[in-house]
């Protein structure tokens, strides 16, 4: 592997994590309630933000309404 | 889960299992970091860093395999349950302890030089192409990856959000992790002097799991192929009188997901076996207060609709069920879950 | 059967006969937990006698020569003649101004040892007050060879690192090479026991370019020819030379 490639990985994982991590912000400041009806304390807002900003394709989903609902009881 | 979340529900049982998990770590790395001063010739001792390197390496990978072994355990014997209930703070403390030793291993290895560690973790070795001298820090690096993406998706809140199958799934990465690790030890480690330790410690770990999880899945499939009788779509779950009170038998239908078929005094259930939970066995748990309680995590389920009680919103599929000449009979077909169905009385039991 | 002890995680405590359990259970874990570490930790090799203390300053004087690694040649050692690699406090070549080459000169920093090896983290590097070149001799060609072993970057293995060679140690060895520290050979069972290593150079008596990494941290054979320069033994090899074990 060369270091331009090995620079490219780095660059683009840091990309998508800085992308989510604004996502996952945002959904935490404003777009849980629109993913669970339960009250999530801001602790537990914080605990779930490295999940946020590492699945932010999935939960950017959930909130525009696509996904498994069928999953959900 | 509509009720609130919080952080960790903490509850005597959790604090013991983390105080038992805290105390197992202080102490394997006391011993580690111990022994090897101790062992090695006087001011030939390894550096620090290099001694937590190996300490915390040996940890992460020694704790994956105790993760990895609870599952097909608790298969095996329901002594190990209790084992399994906070098992995701296991998966958190891996993760940590492996962060540990991979931020070490960039510091140190990788890092006091004009090029960037994290492209010389992955350049400076640049052996792709050789099985025995592959670059086993890459491997190293996609197993914390998958590790991250676990620990950060572990509490509850996720398996509401993704839905259980997609968290399982997710969650099912453990093995690709675990895989990646064995092969970062094989070709790390293990190719150093007294490598036999690394390899020894990799090599027996992943044949107590693999053999832990064939010997679950052998009994898991003779438990399939002993698939119920049917008759007009009726399956046949034996004698109502052999069901123990307050506990279930498990009914593997030709086709589809197990069901789990439940006594309580006279009255008989038939609920979908798979807690929504992480797919617990719902019929190996019990009739606590009036609710279904799965063995894993302890979720409830009312018997006569699949429900959770309120708050609580999970629901299981119900079917229906009758007693035919003194064997409990249920209908192949689930009713969608959450549906109310009242419950057979035993004749017997009743008279 | 139905008496027998559910475990249901949120209850308070579980049921007595499995509490006893779980005691033995949990006693048990971090039993096997410091027996596990302690057998990990103590068969765990030692890295060998290199020492690179970073709270002793020194100064040394002597000749600094660029060639074939930046070095000071100097007799303050106790040792004789020897040459003293310069380097970094990294995995880094340095460069010192060629008006300081070739002339007396002093330099400052902490010294990196194995057995009659050094290396030293300069800080420093300053004219000598009282100059006196220090000059290498003859070299002492000693002739043909074919050695097996493992090509190591010199200042870990001199004691930055402890230990400073092996597979695990590969990238970080690849690293100093690429930085343009010296590389040496130890012969198979010497890395982690030997105090002695010999500075590994081409064919003609230069230091290897990148196209050597590769080859670094690996067990090879090389076939070469070994010279004895101002005390410390060099091999120099011609690339194709090196060959992969």
């Amino acid at each position: 592997m060369s270091a331009s490639v090995a620079e490219a990985i780095w660059l683009g994982l840091a990309l998508y994590v800085g992308i989510g991590l604004v996502a996952g912000l945002g959904t935490v400041m404003f777009g849980l309630g629109r993913l669970t009806a339960a009250d999530v304390p801001v602790r537990v807002r914080l605990l779930i933000l490295p999940g946020l900003a590492a699945l932010w394709p999935f939960v950017l989903a959930r909130l525009a309404g696509l996904g498994a609902p069928e999953d959900r009881a | 889960m509509a009720a609130g979340y919080s952080l960790v529900g903490w509850n005597g049982f959790k604090r013991a299992y983390d105080g038992v998990m805290l105390a197992g770590l202080a102490v394997f790395f006391a011993a580690h970091l111990g022994a090897g001063w101790m062992s090695a010739p006087a001011g030939q001792q390894p550096s620090e860093i290099q001694m937590l390197i190996r300490a915390s390496g040996a940890a992460a990978f020694s704790l994956l395999t105790i993760i990895l072994c609870l599952g097909p355990l608790a298969r095996l014997t329901p002594r190990a349950l209790p084992l399994v209930y906070n098992r995701r703070h296991l998966g958190v403390a891996c993760f940590l302890v492996a962060l540990l030793h991979g931020g070490l291993v960039v510091l140190w290895y990788h890092g006091f030089s004009e090029m960037n560690a994290f492209v010389s973790l992955l350049v400076s070795n640049p052996r792709y192409d050789s099985f025995g001298g592959f670059p086993f820090e890459s491997l190293g690096v996609a197993a914390l990856l998958i590790l991250f993406l676990m620990a950060a998706t572990s509490h509850d809140f996720w398996n509401t959000v993704l839905g259980p199958r997609f968290w399982k799934g997710l969650h099912m990465g453990v093995y690709a992790a675990y895989g990646l690790l064995v092969a970062h030890v094989m070709l790390g480690a293990a190719q150093g002097e007294a490598g036999f330790a690394a390899a020894a410690l990799a090599g027996v770990s992943a044949l107590l799991v693999s053999g832990l999880h064939i010997a679950a899945g052998q009994r898991e499939a003779a438990r399939d192929r002993a698939a119920a009788a049917e008759a007009e779509g009726w399956l046949d779950a034996g004698p109502a009188q052999e069901i123990p009170d307050g506990r279930a038998v498990i009914l593997t239908p030709p086709e589809g997901e197990r069901i789990a078929v439940f006594r309580e005094g006279a009255k008989i259930y038939a609920v979908a076996n798979a807690c929504r939970h992480q797919g617990g066995p719902l019929g190996e748990g019990r009739i606590l207060d009036g609710c279904i309680v799965c063995p894993w995590h302890g979720y409830q389920y009312r018997p006569e609709d699949g429900c959770s009680p309120p708050p609580f919103t999970e629901k299981v599929a119900t079917f229906r069920t009758r007693i035919r000449e003194g064997r409990v009979l249920v209908h192949r077909l689930a009713q969608p879950p959450g549906t109310e169905l009242a419950p057979t009385l035993i004749p017997e039991v009743v008279s | 059967m139905a008496q027998e002890p559910f475990f249901v995680g949120w209850q308070e405590g579980p049921p007595q006969i499995s509490r006893r359990q779980l005691l033995a259970a949990g006693a048990g874990l971090v039993a096997g937990s410091g027996a596990l570490g302690a057998g990990l930790g103590a068969v765990s090799p030692a890295p060998g006698p290199g020492v690179w203390d970073q709270g002793k300053k020194v100064a040394v004087t002597g000749t600094i020569y660029p060639e074939p690694y930046l070095h000071l040649l100097t007799e303050d050692l106790g040792y004789g003649l020897r040459p003293v690699f310069l380097v970094g406090p990294g995995k880094d070549r340095i460069h010192v101004r060629p008006a300081l080459t070739f002339t007396g000169a002093a330099v400052t920093g902490t010294l990196i040892e194995r057995g009659e090896h050094a290396m030293m983290a300069v800080e420093g590097v300053y004219p000598d007050p009282a100059p006196g070149r220090v000059r290498a001799g003859p070299e002492k060609d000693l002739g043909d060879a074919v050695l097996t072993g493992e090509i190591l970057d010199a200042k870990c293995w001199f004691g930055a690192m402890r230990p400073g060679h092996g597979k695990t140690h590969k990238a970080c060895a690849a690293l100093c090479a690429r930085g343009g520290l010296p590389l040496a050979f130890a012969e198979t069972g010497r890395c982690a026991n030997g105090k002695a290593a010999l500075l590994l150079l081409d064919e003609r008596g230069r230091a290897f370019g990148p196209q050597i990494i590769p080859f670094v941290a690996d067990a090879v054979m090389i076939r070469g020819r070994i010279f004895e320069v101002a005390g410390l033994r060099q091999v120099r090899v011609a690339l194709e030379d090196v060959v992969r074990l």
